[in-house]
């Protein structure tokens, strides 16, 4: 007991101040660390459990294969084979297409009613309506209106993503400093240095924040959207692992694109604040 | 930096009324500033002085009268004149050498920005802090990079909009005095707002004094040069300067229908014409509203 101690508190005169320095630093990211690794293992865990219930029930029993063992298992042969890539590059084309055509409207509309007043006053109204519209029920009419199933599905991604961008690039341009419109002015700014110079700089966050958000909504649609026609693709996938009744796979497709989503959500937050120009101290 | 030869300034009967107001901030505003010339615009909070300064830059568009700068009238910015503000506003996403190139940009002449800027810099003894983001820098290093910034284009007039009001004691003294060094030096013709009638003794050749509801010159008062070193002349300057502002404040709050120059109860010892001969018309004061 007493030697323990002695081990466990070692004399403070032997931790130099550089050590000190390297504790306080990577104290709180092993703290993070380790919370994170609880909060995984626990959905492990749950997951896990609901394996063992739904394999113990004879009317579910059908569908064991969901449980972390066979998931796992199928997953590895998944990604060894090719089968992950596959599915996965059609999707994320899909998502990319559809998050470049709604940046490409929902920042200069943005930017347009973040700027002028009665560019705001006109759009509000129509524009907090079409938000509304959960993108799916535009599905028919996607359908009819683009020839291939992909133009259908990426319209629907961009039907979805272009809210968050539009909004979070206006709120952008409302905020920024009136002083900074005046300084470049009275340097003789003209519309384009104005443009280049103050606002896309200034807002550079806020876009990519809400590209941020709108890839967390298109990759929500993009699943449902796969549904439809298409033979290639995550959603396509998990209807196509249904039909086969192979819920090891439909599982392991279901874990794939949560990790891809966090995935492409971390690569994301890592890119917004390596560009941000605001202090963090 | 080269001599730069400044602009002459002729303010000819300007009114301004804003959108929103009920009254003018400016009425009938005429004044004249020789190429050169150091002015000091002093007068109460509100009462115009920024409105008259940012008509002057070209910001805002009066609505009666107008601005000559050498002889052409006012219709926008210009490089030309630019115009230092309270808050020095740089482009956090930008170094200190960017933000002082901004104006060099924005006129086609980016080019020039390699020669220039480190000129610029060493003019206002930030070398060492070229590559620096700006959110770095102590605010009276900002508000120097501003002085920088503004000087990049070489402008016949400065226009300074209390730009050290928001500084230390310290800091303050040292950027007063080497904007009026660097302004004296490159001769370039200086309008600095303040409501500090220590700083118009101090940085200033002319002070003139206004009174607000509506905006109004009221009195010219000439300053001393020696003011400028400090010591006994700059306290006699201050003193006297401080009298004729009050004179003029209290003046206002009497209906007198005398221009306030005639006013024979004035205390102010009225100085010689300037050397360089700096009329300006004065305003003839109406009645006022009680
Ligand atoms: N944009 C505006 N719209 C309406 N009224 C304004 C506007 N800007 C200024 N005013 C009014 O015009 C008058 C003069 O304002 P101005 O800013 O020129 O005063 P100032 O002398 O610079 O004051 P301060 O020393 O506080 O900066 C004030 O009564 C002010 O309320
Ligand atoms: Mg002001």
């Amino acid at each position: 007991m007493t030697r323990l101690a002695v081990i466990a508190v070692p004399p403070q005169a032997t931790i130099n101040q550089r050590g000190a320095d390297m504790i306080r630093i990577l104290r709180p990211l092993a703290r993070s660390g380790l919370l994170s690794a609880v909060g995984i293992a626990g959905l492990f865990v749950f997951w896990w459990l609901g394996g063992l219930i739904v394999a113990g029930n004879p009317r579910t029993v059908a569908f064991a294969d969901f449980a972390p063992a066979p998931t796992l298992a199928r997953l590895g042969e998944m990604l060894t084979s090719g089968a992950v890539a596959e599915m996965s590059v059609p999707s994320l084309q899909r998502v990319g297409l559809g998050l470049f055509w709604a940046a490409l409207i929902g920042v200069p509309l943005g930017i347009l009613v973040g700027r002028i007043r009665t560019a705001r006053a006109i759009t509000n109204v129509p524009f907090q309506f079409l938000r509304m519209i959960s993108p799916l029920s535009w599905m028919p009419i996607a359908v009819m209106a683009f020839a291939s199933w992909d133009g259908a599905i990426i319209f629907l991604i961009a039907v979805a993503a272009v809210w968050p961008i539009l909004f979070a690039t206006a709120a952008g341009v409302h905020r920024i400093d009136p002083a900074w419109f005046k300084v470049a002015r009275n340097l003789g700014a003209n519309p384009y240095h104005m443009l280049t110079r103050v606002i896309l700089p200034a807002i550079s966050q806020d876009i990519l924040t809400g590209i941020r958000l709108a890839l967390g909504v298109a990759w929500i649609v993009l699943v449902p959207a796969e549904y439809l026609g298409v033979t290639s693709g995550l959603g396509y996938a998990i209807n196509d692992a249904r039909d086969t009744l192979e819920y090891d796979r439909l599982a392991a497709t279901v874990l794939v694109i949560g990790v891809i989503g966090y995935g492409l959500d971390a690569v994301l937050q890592q890119f917004i604040k390596r560009l941000s120009w605001i202090r963090q101290e | 930096m080269a001599f730069i030869h400044g602009a002459h300034i002729q303010i000819e009967a300007l009114s301004h009324r804003y959108r929103a107001a009920r009254t003018n901030a400016l009425e009938d505003v005429s004044l004249t500033i020789e190429p050169g010339e150091f002015v000091a615009l002093i007068g109460r909070s509100g009462c115009g002085k920024s409105t008259l300064l940012h008509i002057m830059a070209g910001l805002v568009m009066p609505t009666r009268g107008q601005v000559l700068i050498d002889g052409a009238t006012v219709e926008g910015p210009s490089p030309e004149w630019v115009m230092m503000f309270q808050q020095p506003s740089l482009f956090p996403w930008m170094s200190v050498a960017q933000n002082v190139a901004l104006g060099l940009v924005f006129n086609r002449r980016g080019h020039d920005a390699k020669r220039r800027v480190p000129e610029l810099l060493e003019l206002v003894q930030l070398s060492e802090f070229s590559d620096r983001n700006v959110q770095d820098l102590s605010g009276g290093q900002q508000q120097r990079v501003a002085l920088a910034r503004s000087l990049a284009l070489k402008p016949k007039v400065l226009f300074l909009d209390e730009p050290f009001s928001a500084l230390d004691a310290f800091t303050r003294a040292s950027l007063q005095r080497d904007v009026r060094t660097i302004a004296r030096e490159l001769g370039i013709t200086t309008v600095l707002v303040t409501h500090d009638v220590s700083e118009a003794a101090l940085m200033a050749e002319r002070a003139v004094i206004m009174t607000s509801n509506p905006g109004r010159i009221r009195r010219n008062v000439a300053i001393d040069r020696k003011a400028w070193d400090g010591g006994d002349a700059y306290q006699a300057e201050r003193m006297s300067l401080m009298t004729a502002y009050e004179d003029v404040a209290g003046d206002s709050l009497q209906t007198s229908s005398l221009p306030p120059a005639a006013s024979s109860t004035s205390s102010v010892i009225q100085r010689p014409p300037l050397e360089k001969t700096a009329v300006a018309s004065m305003p003839v004061a109406s009645v006022r509203r009680a």
